[in-house]
């Protein structure tokens, strides 16, 4: 690293985030000047303020330029999603709460409680507390289920970077211009489509406005600069400035300066997360390759330090959560995917040197943003793998390895040409959609909590922590004669959660279609020019909204365990059954143990338990992928929990699995913590036996290994294989954390000491230190493979 | 044509072994062993018939052990937990039939050669990513010959390589039938002492058969190159400046070019007693300096080493 980068990263790591005022001031100003115009235009005009208005920041040392709020690391409040209630009595715990703390000054706390009057009951969040059916709401609020987009966009913006590059804001304009031209409103639609344009041109010009207010604060600051070097620095930034977003960028450093732009724009607009930077390596590669190779304008090393003061813009972007939130996504993450390798559209291999620059870029930066993903496939070079195995070797717990194979088939799934399936990437954290910045993949449209389903069908849909009947009755289980009757009232009980989730989700859709059009984050989407639509009203090109689950592992063990000790070996009968589990096993600790260790457990390479984890996966995902959403897209469905198997455990009793009441639920696709006891090789192979290619939003798998199993070159070449034969055998994506317990437990006890310790949590990492307990313990759980 | 109805006791199938040959495998722990090693770190694999093992920190106490034995050989002590009284017991696995806790198991289980290789099959993709194999061991593969025979010829159908690991107390004949067989591509050759003094005190025999076995199999180059010599390092044992000199000098004498140590663990301790109830000899490990001075006389040889299960 230069010292220039040293010195960022060291401001990184020793600054808290906090939440500043000034955002959310301008943003009330101008709803006030606004209001009255079409929504679409009414939005882009607020933003449009906001751009002309924000404070311009830059930083020492920056190369890229451009934030989010007025703060160095600030986080913005979004009260026209995020309810100003809860902003407001959680305002003085922000900064205390052990999850995802952010600090906010006496004085924009003064200023934040004074403008947040203005906003009381008019959020999104407000909103669907008075419209949501009561039922889903109390589903809810017992983490039964839960049902997104209640607090903000669906994000998971994966737009078209190329196009971006290629014709610049302006030719944006010229396109919505054009459109207009040619459009005579005769119909509602039409009109719609005239203010969406309409919309677009004008926060189009407020990125290029802010462009040039920063060039302009640069071109201040090198006036005022006594250092030759860093006033030279300022007067290439400004120049920079002044090309890009509106313009195609001219080479390296101002295409970085582009897509950062376009970039942050997205945290200035909406309450966002997910936007990812897709396939980084090819859009940028023609400018790299000017650069770098054929031109020799800057050297490679020069090209390095760029990248990685782009990187260190994107640790500098966040998105407030409320505690339930914080406790679901733990460690501050925004899931900016940035994508290497795989294959081009016509299908030969698209490693380039900018690939191995970027994920060198990574290993010496060690930033939890952003996260890197290698599209492996058997025309991958083997150079590529290994420099990602050493980073994993090493415990950097960074890249993420996807399956090119699993992610074509599902990007075709999805609807995609074959050129934009072989062009595929990630949209979240892990899921695969076509390539070319054509998807809309919304996440979050739910999840449901497996192990309330289970309690669900054990107890004719009464919840048994709560007494109340909030399931469907789906019959007494002792009169059960077979596991397959268990199994059908478990898949109605499944079917109807999710069935109230698609309910909670359509409803929430067509509000944010009336009132919360994104605009910029449509206008780069490919499809809604061309369409007049926002994102929100389908106007992408390929539109999914993702359903998942939490709890996968636990479902499948629970039903092996009841088919084998209650239905085959008749150990137990389902009342002894019923009784121990609403005991939490106290009493019945032989019957617990029973359950424990006589029943196959998923993770384990058996084929009876893995093929009835498949068959409830598949029988999810047949039924939901084939249900339309609000905006004319379809739902998809994946297994992935993020942390929420934490919340959704904590409310959970004691399972069939042998789990006891209030554990964390398994994590994502990967088995039950601690019950994959044949070793890593088993566990893979269990996970790729579940077909994830039918997941449209595939399957999050993390895996541990203790350092000591996996040292030195024959180490590497263990990881390597590993991942090889995860992808032969059909696994989508895998992750891999290379930590022991010892290592953890005492960054617990001594966290100073493990400030730039990064771990895996879901499709993101995070430090461990500033994880709470809970998500602490749980990763410390996860089955550590040693030999 | 393997006898696929055969079956012999495996104590355990352990995937994912990374420290028992190359690449990824899959260890074969077959039971019984002709040496008696003082610090047997698998002593419930030395008795050829089948044991009980405890595994007293899973015990919940529950009693069904006592109440289900039919020679009153089982007993709950208050300090102890459950005693098994090994005199009593005839190994009829009843108890261990009642313990869902796994506190009482019997310490292998039959199989065929069909039952081990389809959950050996499971791991193919591994080995063929990481150059690995299947690997037999034991107790040791000699007593079981005939079978391990047929078993790598087997494995050689499904396309599956074998690693041999054997302590080479056992027929000359056999060792070389195994040793020569196509699909074996490594053989782990124990060196517990080239002292004889030294090897008959701490394993029970001498290590004549095991020297003449190994310098047999140095001489033919067809299994030469699949030689790597184990020597498990015990403090004050075999960890002198003299043995390990002789140690090295007759690996150059013969040829042999990989070498393998394998510092002493007291893992077999607590197993030692759960098996049968005796006590094993504490040993310690040498130092960590001490490991370091060996590894590097052995490089200096121009030998290749590597140390396994460094803390």
């Amino acid at each position: 690293m230069t010292p220039r980068v040293k010195r960022m990263r060291e401001k990184l790591f020793n600054t808290t985030p906090r939440i500043t005022a000034e955002r959310l001031v301008l943003a009330t100003e101008a709803y006030k000047k606004f209001a009255g115009e079409a929504v679409p235009i009414f939005r882009a005009k607020v933003v449009n303020y906001i751009m002309e208005n924000m404070t311009t920041l830059i930083f020492d040392d920056e190369l890229i330029v451009g934030t989010a709020t007025n703060a160095y690391r600030g986080a913005n409040l979004h009260p026209d999603f995020q309810s100003s209630s809860w902003y407001i009595s959680d305002i003085d715990e922000f900064s205390t709460r052990d999850k995802d703390p952010y600090y906010i000054s006496p004085e924009d706390k003064e200023v934040i409680l004074e403008t947040l009057k203005y906003w009381e009951g008019k959020s999104m969040e407000d909103l669907a507390a008075q419209v949501l059916p009561k039922h889903i709401q109390e589903l809810e609020k017992e983490d039964i289920i839960c049902v997104g987009l209640k607090n903000g966009v669906s994000g998971e913006t994966l737009c078209d970077h190329e196009k971006i590059l290629t014709v610049g804001m302006r030719g944006y304009i010229e396109e919505c211009q054009r459109n207009i031209d040619n459009t005579v409103p005769e119909s509602m639609e039409d009109q719609a489509k005239i203010d969406f344009w309409k919309a677009c041109i004008i926060q189009a010009e407020g990125l290029i406005t802010y462009a040039n207010r920063m060039a302009d604060e640069a071109e201040r600051l090198a006036a005022e600069c006594t250092d030759e070097k860093r006033k030279q620095e300022l007067l290439t930034i400004a120049e920079n400035c002044r090309v890009v977003p509106e313009h195609p960028p001219q080479n390296f450093h101002q295409a970085l300066q582009a897509i950062w732009f376009v970039h942050v724009y997205f945290y200035i607009e909406v309450c966002t997360t997910a936007c990812g930077f897709g396939r980084f390596d090819q859009y940028m590669w023609p400018f790299y390759k000017k650069d770098v190779i054929d031109e020799k304008n800057i050297t490679r090393e020069e090209a390095l330090e760029l990248l990685q003061c782009f990187y260190l813009k994107s640790c500098e972007v966040y998105e407030v959560r409320d505690s339930w939130y914080a406790t679901s996504f733990a460690g501050y993450p925004m899931w900016q995917i940035l994508m290497v390798g795989g294959q081009t559209k016509d299908g030969k291999d698209a490693t380039n040197d900018l690939s191995y620059l970027c994920l060198e870029a990574a290993d010496q930066l060690q930033t939890t943003q952003p996260v890197m993903a290698v599209r492996v496939w058997e025309g991958t070079p083997e150079k590529l793998i290994k420099f990602g195995c050493k980073m994993i070797q090493e415990g950097q717990a960074n890249p993420g390895f996807f399956n090119d194979d699993v992610g074509i088939k599902i990007a075709l799934k999805k609807g995609g040409t074959m050129e934009e399936a072989r062009d595929w990437a990630i949209v979240g954290c892990v899921q695969p959609a076509p390539g070319g910045g054509c998807a809309d993949g919304s996440p979050d449209a739910g999840y449901v909590n497996m192990g309330k389903m289970i309690e669900f069908v054990l107890h004719n849909g009464v919840d048994p922590v709560t007494g109340k009947q909030l399931g469907l009755k789906t019959g007494d289980p002792r009169e059960f004669k077979n596991i397959e009757e268990f199994k059908d009232a478990l898949k109605k009980q499944i079917l109807h959660h999710y069935n109230l989730i698609r309910i909670g989700y359509n409803m929430m859709q067509s509000i944010h279609m009336n009132r919360y059009p994104v605009i910029f984050a449509s206008m780069v989407t490919k499809g809604c020019v061309e369409s007049g639509k926002s994102v929100q009203h389908g106007g992408a090109k390929y539109c999914t909204a993702g359903m998942y689950v939490t709890g996968a592992a636990n479902l499948a063990d629970s039903i092996a365990a009841i088919e084998k000790c209650v239905f085959e070996d008749k150990d137990i009968t389902m009342d002894e059954l019923i009784k121990a589990c609403d005991a939490n096993f106290e009493g019945y600790e032989r019957i617990r143990q029973l359950l424990l260790n006589k029943p196959e457990k998923f993770g384990n390479n058996q084929e009876h338990v893995d093929s009835i984890y498949k068959e409830m996966m598949h029988f999810i995902a047949e039924n939901v992928q084939s249900w339309k959403d609000a905006r004319g897209g379809h739902y998809s469905f994946g297994i992935d929990s993020q942390t929420m198997n934490i919340p959704h455990g904590a409310v959970v009793g004691a399972l069939p699995d042998g789990r006891l009441a209030g554990e964390p639920l398994c994590d994502a696709a990967s088995p039950m913590m601690g019950r994959d006891i044949n070793g890593p090789t088993a566990t893979v192979k269990s996970v790729a036996y579940i077909q994830p290619e039918k997941l449209e939003e595939g399957a999050l798998f993390n895996l541990r290994f203790d350092p000591r199993g996996v040292q030195g070159e024959k180490g590497q070449k263990i990881i390597e294989g590993v991942i090889k034969t995860f992808f032969e055998s059909g696994g989508h994506h895998i992750q891999i954390n290379v930590v022991d317990n010892e290592t953890l437990k005492d960054a617990q006890k001594n966290p100073e000491k493990y400030k730039g310790l990064m771990v895996r949590v879901a499709g993101y990492m995070a430090y461990f230190t500033q994880l709470d307990k809970g998500a602490q313990d749980a990763i410390i759980y996860r089955t550590a493979h040693l030999a | 044509m393997s006898n696929t109805t055969e079956s012999i006791l495996v104590g355990s199938l352990q995937k994912f072994s990374i420290e028992d040959g190359p690449g990824i495998r899959t260890t074969i722990f077959f039971k019984g062993c002709p040496l008696n090693c003082k610090w047997c770190h698998n002593p419930e694999l030395i008795d050829p018939r089948q044991q009980l093992i405890q595994s007293p920190n899973n015990c919940i106490g529950c009693g069904y052990c006592i109440k289900v034995c039919p020679n009153d050989a089982v007993t709950m002590d208050p300090e102890e937990g459950i005693v098994i009284d090994r005199a009593k017991c005839d190994v009829c696995l009843k108890c261990a039939d009642e313990c869902y806790a796994e506190a009482l198991r019997p310490v292998a289980k039959p199989m065929t050669i069909d039952e081990i290789l389809s959950i050996v099959e499971q791991d193919k993709g591994f080995y063929e990513n990481t150059d690995g194999g299947i690997t037999v061991s034991g107790g040791e593969i000699l007593m079981h010959a005939k079978f391990v025979s047929k078993l790598i010829d087997e494995a050689r159908k499904r396309g599956m390589n074998v690693c041999l690991d054997t302590c080479g107390f056992g027929d000359s004949q056999a060792l070389m039938e195994l040793a020569l067989k196509e699909n074996v591509t490594d053989i782990l050759y124990d060196m517990k002492a080239i002292d004889d003094k030294v090897h008959k005190e701490y394993t029970g025999v001498s290590n004549k058969l095991i020297i003449d076995n190994l310098k047999m199999l140095a001489a033919d180059a067809r299994t030469l190159d699949k030689l790597i010599m184990r020597m498990p390092l015990i403090k004050r044992v075999n960890d002198s400046d003299d043995i390990i000199k002789r140690t090295g000098e007759f690996y150059k004498e013969i040829g042999v070019k990989r070498v393998n140590l394998l510092p002493y663990h007291s893992l077999g301790v607590s197993k030692k007693r759960n098996v049968d109830g005796f006590e094993q000899e504490k040993f310690e490990q040498p130092t960590e300096e001490r490991l370091t001075e060996i590894e590097n006389y052995f490089k200096e040889l121009d030998l290749k080493v590597e140390v396994l299960g460094r803390a």
